[in-house]
């Protein structure tokens, strides 16, 4: 019962967090830049990773946090690469 | 239920709130720092010990590679604008 | 329930309502060494187990290399605010 409990709660913040994170990474604020914007996508992918938790995908937990931090690099490497490159 | 649990889900709300709502570089990565935080203690709630070893291992590497991100695009764009406003008509 | 937990998550909570509220930046990062601290411990007394304290070994050494990262960047900002202007 009480662990039940607590995985009915992982659910729903973790819904909650999908859907602050995609309306912050659309309209938040001050988000034509595009470091500002990635930084707020990062929240919906936790989000992400508490339905997987709260549905006891182990495997899949794992390999999405290990996943994201490399797309974390190649998203800042571009926008970089991007800056440096318009004139 | 427990502390642990209790704490780590007001963690993941305050942090996943403050990220949107901040609008400084350093503010905002402090802020997911708050939120990693609360994601491995509720990892940890659930006995999931290895996934949550690995999980604060790779922490701190998108830490990293963000900060030296951010640090790298501040000082790009302070140039670039102090450059283009010196040489307007050859900078082609 | 122990008294230790309850202590230590008093001072998490209050420690957490700090972060979002203040204004400083400079003043922040200390509050988030302190929630690591805060988050290790409990992590510690929950798990009864010695997995559990390898757990909270792992978690303490890389959040303090993060909050370092941190601090040290704050700096490293603040130079570049200061001889570009």
């Amino acid at each position: 019962m009480n662990t039940m409990n607590l995985v009915v709660l992982t659910t729903y913040i973790g819904y909650f967090l999908l859907i602050i994170g995609v309306i912050g990474a659309i309209f938040g604020p001050m988000t034509n830049d595009p470091l500002k914007r990635l930084l707020n996508i990062e929240v919906p992918s936790m989000g992400v990773a508490l339905i997987f938790l709260a549905y006891n995908e182990t495997l899949a937990l794992m390999t999405y946090i290990a996943v994201n931090s490399v797309l974390m690099l190649v998203f800042v490497r571009a926008i970089i690469k991007n800056e440096e490159l318009e004139a | 239920m427990d502390v642990l649990p209790l704490i780590s889900i007001l963690s993941c709300i305050l942090g996943g709130i403050g990220v949107i709502l901040h609008t400084d570089y350093i503010n905002k990565i402090i802020m997911f720092a708050f939120l990693e935080a609360g994601l491995i203690g509720l990892i940890t709630s659930f006995y999931y010990l290895d996934v949550s070893i690995i999980s604060s291992i790779l922490e701190p590497i998108g830490t990293v590679i963000l900060l030296l991100g951010a640090l790298k695009y501040a000082h790009l764009k302070r140039t670039k604008k102090k450059y283009s406003s010196e040489v307007p008509i050859l900078a082609r | 329930m122990d008294i230790v937990i309850l202590t230590i998550g008093t001072i998490m909570v209050i420690v957490g309502l700090r972060i979002f509220l203040t204004r400083s930046r400079a003043l922040k990062l200390p509050y988030v060494c302190c929630l690591n601290f805060c988050m290790a411990a409990l992590i510690v007394l929950y798990i009864k187990s010695p997995m559990g304290a390898l757990t909270a070994v792992v978690y303490f050494i890389s959040s303090t290399i993060s909050s370092n990262a941190i601090a040290h960047t704050i700096g490293e900002m603040k130079k570049i605010e200061k001889t570009m202007k």
